[in-house]
């Protein structure tokens, strides 16, 4: 067992903020990144260092949510559909998990990372370079989990149409399954999805992906923490930090220009499905 | 008449609830075990629980209010999300 001294349980608060600011402003849990913060540094067995991150996900997720849900941010309906396969996803990951080697589970997931962090690239980039769209240029069929929300950056109301949700739903599945092989939040899959695929805006698209990640990641967490692999102390610690830094990700989020966070994030996946793939060649 | 602004509300209540239920304990649990009391450990485990728990509670809530809103669909959704969130806790 890990000693918590003053020195580390700071690092621990500290690095936990930074994993909380980043999850809040892009959608993710940050998971990819604490399981080796905690394995490689604090030296901790891999399934206590899971358990730990799946709580500071649940952590900036409610957080997170909470506050997204009231600004309209979040897409309560879209989150809910891709809640379903996301959560069934997570099962069958679970499941999975025994009978499928590691490495190629890992060979996979930075595989599909890859196509995904340059079209995010490409799209964030020319999005800078043109004005943004009029609002409601889109004209497609509307749905009901089409939805607005008021974009200070922007500075006015953001319509939005939401497309090709059975499709999103089929990868969500995907999504959910990686959450449970790899003990990750699936986030870094579903804005992707959210955003080129549905046609969410990057803001809407990360908020509902907080919104969703918060449901696989405490399924996952629960099994752990039943288990007794939930290192009570040092995940006390990180979820402070997270927490922290969760509440101050969310006004990042909300002032902060879409294409830029659209750019940060392909550069954030791109970095995961290189790390993913040199991990098994 | 439960509108949209109300489910969003009891919605966001659900999460920081939860949350902050959860900081309350485990910095009680904290307080504790550095007093050197007994309790210490167990409210800090208490206060982990009921982090996990409170994306569940959120689920509820969805069920809850897409049923008082009778968006049907979505309640059913809701619905199946925490039938499996169930199944795999007790399971798992």
């Amino acid at each position: 067992m890990l000693e918590l001294t003053a020195l580390n349980s700071l690092a621990l608060l500290g690095f936990g903020a930074a994993i909380g600011l980043l999850g809040s402003a892009l959608g993710v849990g940050g998971g990819i990144f604490m399981v080796p913060f905690l394995v490689l540094v604090f030296d901790l067995p891999i399934h206590q260092a899971v358990a730990a991150s799946l709580a500071a996900i649940v952590a900036t997720s409610s957080a997170v949510a909470a506050v997204n849900v009231e600004r309209g941010l979040a897409n309560i309906r879209l989150g809910i559909a891709l809640e379903v396969t996301t959560a069934l996803g997570s099962v069958a990951g679970a499941l999975l998990a025994n009978r499928l080697s590691g490495p190629a589970v890992q060979f996979l997931f930075g595989l599909t990372l890859l196509p995904v962090s340059v079209l995010m690239f490409l799209k964030g980039r020319r999005a800078l370079r043109q004005p943004p769209a009029a609002a409601g240029e889109r004209a497609a069929k509307s749905s009901s989990f089409d939805s607005a929300f008021y974009d200070p950056a922007a500075g006015g109301r953001t319509n939005y149409a939401v497309r090709n949700v059975a499709p999103a739903s089929g990868i969500s599945f995907f999504a959910g399954s990686l959450s449970g092989l790899l003990g990750i939040g699936g986030g870094v899959v579903q804005v992707p999805v959210m955003n080129l695929l549905c046609g969410v805006p990057m803001k809407a698209a990360a908020a509902t992906s907080n919104f969703i990640i918060g449901v696989s990641a405490a399924a996952s967490a629960f099994v752990y923490f039943r288990r007794g692999l939930m290192p009570l102390e040092l995940t006390g610690v990180i979820v402070t930090g997270v927490l922290l830094g969760s509440f101050l990700g969310i006004y990042v989020l909300y002032k902060a220009r879409s294409e830029k966070l659209q750019l940060i994030f392909s550069a954030l996946t791109l970095l995961v499905g290189l790390k993913m793939l040199f991990g098994v060649l | 008449m439960f509108q949209e602004k109300d489910f969003n509300r009891l919605i966001q209540r659900t999460l920081l609830g939860g949350v902050f239920l959860s900081v309350f304990l485990v910095a009680a649990g904290f307080g504790l075990s550095l007093a050197g009391a007994p309790s210490g450990p167990g409210l800090l485990r208490a206060g982990l629980l009921a982090l996990i728990l409170t994306p569940v509670a959120r689920v509820v809530m969805l069920v809850y209010g897409y049923w008082r809103t009778g968006e049907s669909y979505f309640a059913l959704a809701s619905f199946v999300v925490l039938a499996v969130l169930v199944v795999s806790m007790l399971a798992g």
